[in-house]
């Protein structure tokens, strides 16, 4: 039974190993702000073009109910294609169509894009609202 | 299915808001206004579009309301750079700014990248809770009134707070003035990312050290309680109370100051509170412990004593939520302008801090901006609005050479002042300084805890001393085992564990409800309330809406869009209600007609000309020209109308405003036809009617007035005058009702009820309730919006959730039982301990099991119990 003198010995030392790098990241600040760094860790990088130059985004966007959203590259600044620096690749546009007799629908449109022209698009942001008078 | 139409609406692709008054198409998105629009071009030049994917939708704040002329040259001034700066090495400096605009995960996200915004910049962290970035910047190159215009343009107008700023000598004796971000000393130092809550540290440690000693020595002790009849080889035992010993010295030592110091406290101050019944049992638990070890008899009582600490300690950090981004203590500063406009000699314009101010300064107060000192008026007139002050909402006039009271806001034009008074001197300063706001807030109010602790404390020391008289004739040896037994088993645990946890929940719970409380004390003050005070302008009133509907023959479209124009121009709070109404009944039509009426509405405006002879006529009404027909807008007297004439069937619109307040009517019930105000229209000398308004009361308020006056008496105190006497009178009896009432006369009605005995609660929202609030037991404010602008209180309750202020009530008082009811659980396990204490049976392992389980169980009946009182009164879900 005399090794239960080494094996205590040998879990304080790991726990008290432990308590110090608790004490070390209070100390550290790592608890001031608990929510904060949740959230900046899920951030994604900007895709830069080959100029250094952050690469304008433009935002299209389905009708509200269909979760997903597009991103397309606009290479403005640049001549060369920008497929070399995708990080963010392009979806496939999406027909929509919401065929429900209880609910009024609209049907977007969105033209798919070619990743080395520009992106022209044509579409409308609306909402329906239904209201019962 | 029953029939609906369908509105199509648009939302503004940045902010998210219907577009009610314009809106903006491109290619890709509409937009609710310009500013939104210009956000959204300039975050995708610079390569930021990501922003619109990262969380919601549509993250951007509202460009529509933002103020885009604030200017910050003021922060450039020298003497008050070292203030704002965190630090400042004149090329690099950090500075601190309060954001109250960030709401979303988007918003870290893009403040986070400003950087490509403005490479100037170097880095910034955004500190989510407290709404706050910090920012490192290159100082030389971009200035901070740059940096904080830069931030506006993007919607996160940065919020200075004038009595951070003021001259030392100046300070407001209850301002709180914890910044909570420490300087740096050195660039390096400025590197680092700021230390932005240092305050909570300390009891993360106590916690951690206490909760790490407490498992192992857990651990150590097991051997011993499991041993059977024979117990641990003689140098195990030794060993394992060494280490406990060991184990436990770093919690005596630190962990238990928490107690220690406030027991000194309460013994210095001859008063017993709950830390000297527990400072009382850890070191009773501690040295006989020692003892125990030393002799070789067991493993000591130190699990029970590490567990204790540390049970309590996460009590106590539990019942600490605070609301970072709330402010509960402000002073007058808080609400001014930070800077004014002030005309140099030579008639150019500078911003200056509004505490530079000096005697013959002239400023100029432009629209909706507040007059931050004592000044004569220079211009020929000026209305100006002092519901900010004394809650009188009608406009009054001041002429020429009149004398102006500071906290004034201009309703007209830019107007010129000649100051007077410093910002200290002014007649609101010495409001403030009224000796109410000297003293710290009535201390005398004991909580349950302490009240109970002062018989419970020396009850267990007169049960410990009477045990030890018993056994030291029989069996001395016994009497000092039953003294301390006495003293461990009844240590308060769970005693001391039922007001943290239930005050800790109700405060969650209540935050939910979006009632934000100072501090966990406040709900016990809030269950011994009998009487309500209330104010009555934003508080019982909606601030800025009222219920109009139009009596007469109907409105064509052109008439109606003649009324909006010359409407537009009007000041008067009568005919600013009169704009909204007009207003939103254009748009529902505008929308019902699906998108091509925008264009319609579009050509019918191009139709009609421009106003001629526009005139406001105090007293009267407005009246105007427009394509040479004769529009005049006012009172009846004026126009020459016959009251009584009968216009036949009310018109009632369809919008949404009217039909709610028709349906709840907050005071729907009286007779109100001759309270209400009537506007009369005339269009070409024909009279076509009348826009009936009356005051817009919040909703729910006659079941929320009627349930409160079964518990408490009410009273409403108003800065307004008399006209809603009527309204109000079948539920403030008597002398309870007020009217025109100044801050100070609230304030000594409130005093008086405090001497009286009376446990007063006053719900106000504007500054003229300040003194009021803190006089009070509980003070509430009443606030629309919550990131911003409240006075000093004990509550900020959000708008509306005021008409469940009598359900918190109740809320409060069903804490207070579940308080009482975990003390009784709690007693009843102490007399199971008592029970082996005096009879000197106590061991530690007797200990170490009536210890987890009293307090599991008083932590398990306070969350659930407070869980469902506050789902069962609708607080919650």
């Amino acid at each position: 039974m005399s090794v239960m003198y080494f094996l205590i010995g040998f879990s304080l030392l790991i726990a008290t190993g432990f308590v110090i790098a608790f004490i070390w990241a209070i100390r550290n600040g790592q608890y001031d702000d608990k929510y904060t760094p949740s959230e900046r860790m899920l951030f994604d990088d900007i895709p830069m073009g080959s100029d250094g130059i952050a690469q304008k985004l433009h935002v299209l966007e389905n009708k509200e109910g269909d979760k997903s959203s597009k991103v397309s590259q606009n290479d403005g600044n640049t001549q060369k294609g920008s497929s070399s620096n995708n990080d963010k690749s392009l979806h496939k546009a999406r027909l929509t169509a919401i065929d429900d007799s209880t609910k009024s629908s609209t049907v977007s449109r969105i033209s798919t894009t070619n990743d080395t022209n520009s992106a022209v698009e044509n579409k409308k942001d609306s909402q329906s609202l239904t209201t019962n008078k | 299915m029953s029939d609906y139409s369908v509105i199509e609406k648009t939302v503004c692709r940045h902010c998210g808001e219907l577009c009610i008054e314009e809106v903006i198409h491109e290619n890709e998105a509409s937009f609710c206004c310009a500013g939104c629009q210009t956000v959204y071009h300039l975050l995708n030049d610079a390569g930021l579009g990501a922003f619109y994917n990262i969380g919601e939708a549509h993250p951007g704040t509202s460009m529509r309301k933002a103020s885009t002329d604030t200017r910050f040259d003021f922060l450039d001034d020298p003497s008050i750079r070292h203030k704002i700066l965190d630090f400042d090495d004149g090329k690099t400096a950090r500075i601190t700014l309060r954001l109250p605009k960030i709401h979303c995960v988007s918003c870290i996200w893009l403040l986070e990248n400003i950087h490509r915004l403005n490479a100037n910049i170097a880095h910034s962290e955004v500190y989510f809770d407290k709404r706050e970035a910090a920012i490192r910047f290159q100082i030389d190159t971009l200035s901070i009134s740059d940096l904080a215009s830069l931030l506006t343009s993007i919607g996160y107008e940065p919020d200075f707070r004038l009595d951070l700023i003021a001259p030392a000598a100046e300070k407001s004796p209850n301002s709180d003035d914890t910044p909570g971000t420490p300087r740096a000393k050195n660039a390096s130092e400025a590197n680092k990312s700021a230390d932005y809550n240092i305050s909570n540290r300390p009891l993360y440690l106590k916690i951690g050290i206490a909760g790490f000693a407490f498992g192992n020595i857990m651990l150590f002790s097991l051997p011993e309680y499991l041993a059977g009849p024979d117990g641990v080889d003689d140098q195990f035992l030794q060993l394992f109370g060494a280490l406990n010993i060991a184990l436990a010295l770093p919690v005596f030592l630190y962990s238990s100051l928490d107690f220690f110091r406030p027991a000194l406290t309460g013994i210095r101050q001859r008063q017993w509170n709950m830390d000297i019944a527990i400072s009382l049992g850890i070191v009773a638990m501690f040295f006989r412990s020692l003892y125990e070890i030393g002799v070789g008899l067991s493993v000591g009582y130190m699990d029970s004593f590490t567990m204790l600490v540390f049970l309590l300690l996460i009590g106590r950090l539990f019942q600490q939520k605070t609301y970072d981004r709330l402010s509960f203590e402000r002073d007058f500063r808080s609400y001014f302008p930070l800077s004014v406009i002030r005309l140099r000699p030579d008639d150019t314009e500078e911003s200056v801090a509004a505490t530079f101010i000096k005697d013959n300064d002239t400023l100029i107060i432009r629209n909706g901006e507040l007059l931050p000192a004592d000044s004569i008026l220079l211009d020929e007139k000026a209305y100006l609005d002092f519901s900010f002050v004394t809650g009188e909402s009608d406009p009054v006039l001041r002429q020429k050479g009149e004398l102006v009271y500071a906290g004034g806001r201009n309703t007209g034009t830019s107007i010129r002042f000649k100051v007077i008074k410093p910002v200290s001197g002014s007649y609101l300063t010495r409001l403030w300084n009224n000796d109410i706001f000297r003293k710290p807030k009535d201390e005398s109010l004991r909580s349950l805890t302490q009240r109970f602790s002062r018989y419970f404390s020396p009850g267990v020391l007169v049960i410990a001393a009477a045990a030890a008289l018993f056994w030291l004739p029989t069996r001395p040896d016994l009497a000092i085992n039953a003294f301390t037994a006495v003293l461990i088993i009844a240590c308060p645990c769970a005693l001391a564990l039922s007001a943290p946890f239930t005050l800790g929940w109700a405060t969650n719970l209540l935050g939910k409800g979006r009632l934000f409380l100072k501090n966990s004390e406040t709900t016990e003050h809030l269950a011994n309330i009998d009487t309500i005070v209330f104010d009555k302008t934003g508080t019982l009133t909606e601030r800025d809406k009222s219920d109009v509907t139009f009596v007469g023959r109907d409105l064509s479209a052109q008439e109606s869009a003649m009324l909006l124009q010359v409407m537009h121009e009007n000041t008067h709070p009568l005919g600013r209600q009169v704009f909204r109404y007009l207003k939103a009944q254009k748009d529902t039509l505008r929308n019902g007609q699906k998108n091509t009426a925008f264009e319609q509405s579009n050509t019918t405006k191009n139709s009609i000309s421009p106003i001629k002879d526009y005139r406001e006529l105090p007293g009267k009404g407005v009246e105007a020209t427009v394509n040479e027909i004769d529009i005049r807008v006012g009172s009846a007297i004026w126009l020459e109308v016959d009251t009584n004439h009968e216009w036949g069937i009310e018109n009632i619109a369809k919008n949404g405003i009217n039909n709610e307040s028709q349906a709840e009517g907050g005071l729907d019930s009286l007779s109100l036809e001759r309270d209400a105000s009537r506007v009369y229209v005339r269009i070409g000398g024909e009279v076509l009617g009348y826009f009936k308004v009356k005051t817009a009361y919040r909703s729910g308020l006659k079941r929320l007035l009627n349930s409160l006056s079964k518990k408490a008496s009410l009273y409403m105190l108003s800065g307004d005058n008399t006209r809603e006497k009527d309204n109000l009178r079948p539920f403030f009896i008597g002398d309870r009702l007020r009217f025109n009432q100044t801050p100070s006369d609230k304030l000594e009605a409130v005093q008086q009820l405090r001497k009286e005995g009376k446990h007063v609660l006053m719900v106000g929202d504007g500054l003229n309730d300040a003194g009021a609030l803190r006089s009070s037991t509980v003070g509430v404010s009443i606030a629309e919006d919550t990131s911003n602008f409240t006075p000093a209180s004990d509550i900020i309750m959000s708008a509306d959730a005021l008409s469940k202020l009598d359900k918190v009530l109740e809320f409060a008082k069903s804490s207070r039982r579940i308080i009482y009811i975990s003390f009784m659980i709690s007693v009843l396990y102490n007399i199971i301990g008592l029970a082996y204490a005096v009879t000197g049976t106590l061991s530690p392992i007797i200990c170490a099991i009536i210890m987890p389980v009293s307090s599991v169980t008083v932590i398990a009946w306070t969350t659930l119990a407070t869980h469902w009182s506050a789902w069962k009164k609708g607080i919650i879900g």
